[in-house]
């Protein structure tokens, strides 16, 4: 098979679009045949599927007579069909009652390799449980109320929900979450010292190093934290103190992101900022593979892309650290883009072979990692 | 966007032979543009065509007609935009003559199982035969409504808004749903017929 699963899909996507438009804007025409010519897979991907759309019958007595009855069987299209019939038949030793509940709630995890090869595993709803990402995967989970997560590479989310309240603590990595509305459990996400409540909603949680970023895409959340710091910030933003001692609160809107830095040994937020972002950008890791960052300290931004390769890549010195990143990097090339990185920047890549270790220009080459 | 025949119909020439570039004292696109044009998306052209005429033969007349078009642009643009006037002038044609017909676009019958076939590459022919068991047994796997929505639209042509009502869900769900279906009649030959 020479195009990917993902290649597979959009194909079936473009497919349809093309085909059912009887008066196709010539945007849509052009924005078809870039996609085509993108990659050699692309164009395969929409020939195999074509014929394969073509390649139906009519045959009544087979799957087309339509007269299969069932149990009304919950499908969102949300995931592919393999994998929700690996959930499907992983629960169909059940009894029928618990059915529905059980595949509305079943996990879908779904593993893009290297090679596009995609590994389709199921598993029973995660009321608590711990998801853990490796270098350059990403996975999709629907928890046990219907909300979504996308997990980014290298990351690790804890669930712990009750009967009161929905827990999430994304230890490390990037998550995406779309929370399923339910007035009577507030769904939080715990991310270093924050603590980020949803308010019916779709946002972006990335745990970096002593940081955190939370961009809104759709609806808002509140985050509070431990932390005076926030309550100095939050002119620029709407905002509320909480009375109780230094809890603050900030509610984020949609095109909002908050970057907050932790100090560990105290567990204090020590630092907190508001910014405008653009959600489609932010999405982009999901959507194409870009990882799109906005005036980030370059430690930061090396620290995330590190999620996507085997290579560990160490940043030596602050003059390094704190200069300032605006751009994006595509999640298969991070490699190149470090090695690329002395073009922009005043700065060294020295690369061993094993690591890249990237120091600004006065360093002396050789300094081991100070940290 | 003016759709009348330029007149009678032309040759089944390719573009940048003299038949197509004689018209006198029209400004031509780039006539080597124009070739790598046709080189690399005839096929697509075709198929893209035929699927909404349900004939080979009248793609190929729309195909020829759009081609001579293009070559006839005062202003050729860039060669991506060319494309895309490519096939927006041939979806343009196409209308024309369906509605000329007086009808709609024809029910997808087994007949144009051909259409898919012609000018495909040559291991995509190959999988005719073995497919079609697999095939069946792919959309039995679908989920109920998926499956109701592909065979909607694959055997009775209905739209998307059509399927939308007949199914009662949304019509974001339906192309959501046809989708899934193509995506994993696909993956069922992809990984059931061997290479």
């Amino acid at each position: 098979m020479s195009y990917t699963a993902e290649q597979r899909l959009q194909a079936a996507q473009w497919f349809f679009d093309i085909h059912d438009t009887a008066d196709p804007t010539s945007e849509l025409l052009h924005q078809w045949l870039q996609w085509m010519d993108a990659a050699e897979g692309n164009r395969l991907a929409f020939e195999a599927v074509e014929a394969a759309y073509y390649q139906t019958t009519a045959d009544p007595s087979g799957a087309a007579s339509g007269t299969r009855e069932g149990p009304s069987e919950f499908y969102d299209g949300e995931t592919s069909v393999a994998a929700w019939r690996a959930a499907r038949v992983h629960h169909s030793a059940r009894p029928r009652r618990v059915l529905r509940y059980a595949l509305a709630a079943a996990v879908v995890l779904l593993v893009l390799g290297f090679g596009g090869v995609q590994l389709v595993r199921a598993r029973l709803h995660p009321a608590s449980g711990v998801f853990v990402t490796r270098t350059s995967e990403h996975m999709q989970l629907v928890l046990a109320d219907g909300s979504r997560v996308q997990l980014g590479a290298r990351s690790r989310l804890e669930i712990q929900f009750s009967s009161g309240s929905r827990d999430v603590r994304l230890v490390e990595g990037e998550a995406f979450f779309r929370v399923q509305k339910d007035p009577r459990r507030a769904f939080r996400v715990h991310a270093l010292e924050g603590v980020i409540t949803a308010v019916g909603t779709e946002f972006d949680v990335r745990t970096t190093v002593d940081r955190v970023t939370v961009a809104v895409s759709e609806g808002a959340v509140n985050v509070t934290g431990n932390t005076p710091a926030m309550r100095d910030n939050r002119n620029s933003v709407s905002s509320d103190t909480s009375p109780s001692g230094h809890m603050s609160l900030v509610r984020l809107g949609r095109g909002e992101q908050l970057t907050f830095t932790t100090k560990q040994t105290y567990h204090e937020i020590i630092n907190a900022s508001v910014s405008q972002i653009n959600p489609a950008q932010s999405a982009r890791w999901r959507d194409d593979g870009w990882l799109v960052y906005r005036d980030e300290p370059l430690r930061y931004v090396i620290a995330d892309v590190e999620r996507y390769t085997e290579r560990p890549i160490t940043v030596t010195d602050s003059v390094a650290a704190d200069l300032r990143f605006t751009g994006a990097v595509f999640k298969d090339s991070v490699v190149e883009w470090v090695q690329a990185l002395p073009e922009v920047f005043p700065i060294v890549v020295n690369d061993s072979g094993q690591r890249l270790v990237v120091m600004g220009k006065s360093t002396p080459v050789g300094v081991k990692k100070p940290e | 966007m003016s759709t009348a025949s330029p007149g009678p119909p032309q040759p089944i020439d390719p573009p940048g032979s003299e038949g197509a570039l004689s018209t006198p004292a029209v400004p031509a696109a780039d006539p080597a543009d124009i070739e790598q044009l046709f080189r690399d998306h005839n096929a697509a052209l075709l198929r893209f065509v035929a699927a909404r005429l349900g004939s080979e033969q009248e793609a190929k007349e729309v195909a020829q007609e759009a081609y001579v078009r293009l070559l006839r642009l005062d202003h050729p643009e860039a060669i991506s935009y060319l494309r895309a006037f490519l096939f927006k002038t041939a979806a343009n044609l196409t209308l024309d003559r369906l509605r000329a017909r007086g009808r709609r676009p024809p029910t997808r019958s087994l007949h144009d199982m051909e259409l898919a076939v012609f000018h495909l590459s040559p291991e995509r022919q190959l999988e005719g035969r073995q497919s079609v068991v697999i095939l069946n047994k792919a959309l039995a796997e679908l989920p109920e409504k998926c499956r109701q929505a592909f065979l909607l639209h694959r055997l009775q042509g209905l739209s998307r808004s059509e399927i939308s009502a007949r199914l009662g869900i949304g019509e974001r769900m339906v192309r959501l749903h046809l989708a899934r279906a193509l995506e994993h009649l696909r993956y069922r030959l992809d990984t059931e017929i061997p290479k």
